[in-house]
């Protein structure tokens, strides 16, 4: 077990410095040069202050040397500095990161129960019209833009009914990340009931006179749910995604508006640093659950020794 | 639950048919003028002279919307056909060549899998700029990983069947087995993706346009005229809510024709 740990800590730690070497190779040895890039085409026919910006942000050193420099700087946790503000991009990230997690939070604590409860319902339904309404819901959330429900949210009932405020409140950017991400899980989850269900197990406990109800919930939802946690990741790679058009549709200060202002500005370590946070993020997330599956599913258990 | 899916085909491609003439030739569905407007109709609401309302600068909403459809749907196309041609092509290498080329190229796909796919675009569109091509081109290279997965997957199933031994033995060079026994069998689940994909992109391409890094005013696209309309929003609804409603459509048919085509490829 610890052996398996160990390795998976290894390759997770490979991901986030082949994610850092993956954004440093689109930076650096494209044609790009961050100093134009950051400044645009217009701005950069003085030499002389490319080369001095060049110069301070340590740009004109060899591209191997800078290299090196990043990836030990990664592995003692230093993302580098900003390029707008000149400040450390790890301080930055992390000052920026309580109000997103409040905010995904938030997001999650609505999406997961609401996601069960819909997969739950459809898949122990003998309604055929509730069943097939709920399977198709997910769907539907998935294809309505993000940052547009978030407006008809504030439409509706931060303008039309003065509910909740247009600005500062939790409770329609929580909702607004919750639609999509409880379709998310209410699909994976749904897909695995339906396959679960079919399993000769559930119907010998039915034979034995379980009712449909705890037939879901007491074996398929069991065996169902870890397969489905192995899509956390995705979840939260999702998430970051709708934290960026969420934020600044509600106009809150949290990671997503440091991504977007990142790329706005064009403040190349910054962006580089957010996703190196964002890839290890995700990475740490899948390894948590890759190590607790076997301690959830006896079966795995053998196959991890 | 068969006959369903049947009768969601039809208004899903008329969807389609209509979006993709739009783009094509905006013409055919408004005579107004997208760019400039009339100053004495301005935030008129959605009725009989301008069907979907007018903006602040007295702009026909219906036309902006049916000549914005070019640019968010040629982006997302592109954006496809650059995942489409560059996953197929590392997955078909890797696949072909086994071994341990096969093992890096697919831990390289594994990194770009694990970096969240929405931040990948926007490294792209910072170091491209702003503009609907530069978007195009991040979406594409996001996306590529997926078909990458999805061609080895399949080269690596159909090369171990017996109809592609039957074609090695009898003489067919490698190159050839490629082309008519692997590739063709291969385009039916990628088809299947590429439909999907292009849901998620004509999504993907319209959260950039409302960020403000797609096209460029006063060039239209949906969304960024959903960002324009922001300002509006408690005095003017229709100019959020209608191209809103535009996406959603367009995003429900094109993902629904991507399931028919799944189901299709899996049945086979």
């Amino acid at each position: 077990m610890v052996r398996f740990v160990a390795r998976r800590l290894l390759q997770a730690v490979a991901v986030v410095l082949a994610a850092y070497t993956l954004t440093f190779a689109v930076f650096s040895v494209l044609p790009a040069d961050p100093v134009r890039i950051m400044m645009g085409p217009e701005n950069t026919r003085d030499e002389a202050q490319v080369a001095a910006l060049r110069a301070e942000y340590g740009l004109d050193r060899p591209v191997a040397e800078r290299y090196a420099d990043g990836v030990l700087g990664i592995l003692r946790g230093d993302l580098g500095t900003s390029f707008q503000t000149g400040r450390d991009v790890g301080a930055t990230i992390a000052e920026a990161a309580p109000r997103t997690f409040a905010l995904a939070g938030a997001a999650l604590s609505l999406a997961i129960p609401a996601g069960f409860l819909i997969a739950w319902t459809a898949a122990h339904t003998r309604r055929l019209w509730l069943r097939r309404l709920l399977a198709a819901l997910p769907g539907l959330s998935l294809s309505v833009p993000t940052f547009w429900l978030g407006l008809m949210l504030l439409q509706a009932f931060s303008f039309g009914l003065p509910w909740f405020p247009a600005r500062g409140g939790l409770v329609l950017p929580a909702v607004t990340l919750a639609v999509p991400s409880s379709a998310f899980v209410a699909q994976v989850l749904l897909e695995r009931l339906t396959a679960e269900m079919r399993q000769p197990y559930v119907e010998t406990a039915r034979a034995k006179g379980a009712s449909r109800a705890r037939a879901v919930t007491a074996h398929a939802l069991r065996n169902a749910a870890m397969p489905a946690l192995t899509m956390a990741a995705l979840l939260v790679g999702w998430l970051v995604s709708g934290s960026v058009v969420v934020e600044t549709v509600f106009a809150r200060n949290g990671l997503g508006r440091l991504i977007e202002s990142a790329v706005a500005t064009r403040d190349l370590p910054l962006l580089q640093g957010l996703v190196v946070a964002a890839t290890a993020a995700v990475t740490l997330l899948t390894l948590t659950v890759d190590v607790a599956h076997p301690l959830v599913d006896p079966r795995l258990r053998e196959r991890a020794a | 639950m068969r006959f369903a899916r049947r009768l969601g085909v039809l208004p899903s491609a008329l969807v389609l048919l209509a979006a993709a003439v739009a783009a094509l030739a905006p013409g055919l569905f408004s005579t107004a003028d997208p760019v400039r407007g009339d100053l004495g109709e301005r935030l008129l609401p959605p009725g009989a002279g301008h069907l979907f309302g007018t903006d602040e600068l007295g702009r026909d909403l219906f036309s902006r919307v049916v000549h914005g459809s070019a640019a968010s749907l040629q982006a997302a196309a592109i954006a496809v056909g650059i995942a489409v041609l560059t996953g197929a092509m590392i997955g078909l290498v890797a696949g072909t060549a086994g071994g341990r080329l096969d093992g890096l190229i697919m831990r390289g796909v594994e990194v770009l899998l694990a970096v969240p796919s929405f931040l990948l675009v926007l490294v792209v569109v910072a170091v491209l700029g702003p503009g609907t091509r530069e978007v195009a081109v991040g979406v594409g290279v996001s996306a590529a990983a997926v078909f990458a997965r999805v061609m080895r997957a399949e080269v690596v199933r159909v090369r171990g069947s017996a109809y592609v031994e039957a074609a090695a033995v009898s003489g067919t060079g490698r190159a050839a087995t490629l082309l008519t026994h692997v590739l063709p069998n291969a385009s039916g689940p990628l088809a299947a993706l590429a439909t999907l994909e292009l849901g998620n992109a004509v999504l993907t391409v319209a959260s950039l346009g409302f960020l403000g890094f797609g096209a460029l005013p006063p060039a239209p696209e949906w969304g960024s005229l959903i960002s324009a309309g922001r300002p509006y929003l408690a005095s003017a609804w229709w100019l959020t809510t209608v191209p809103g409603l535009v996406i959603v459509a367009v995003v429900l048919a094109v993902n629904h024709l991507g399931h028919v085509l799944r189901t299709r490829s899996e049945r086979r």
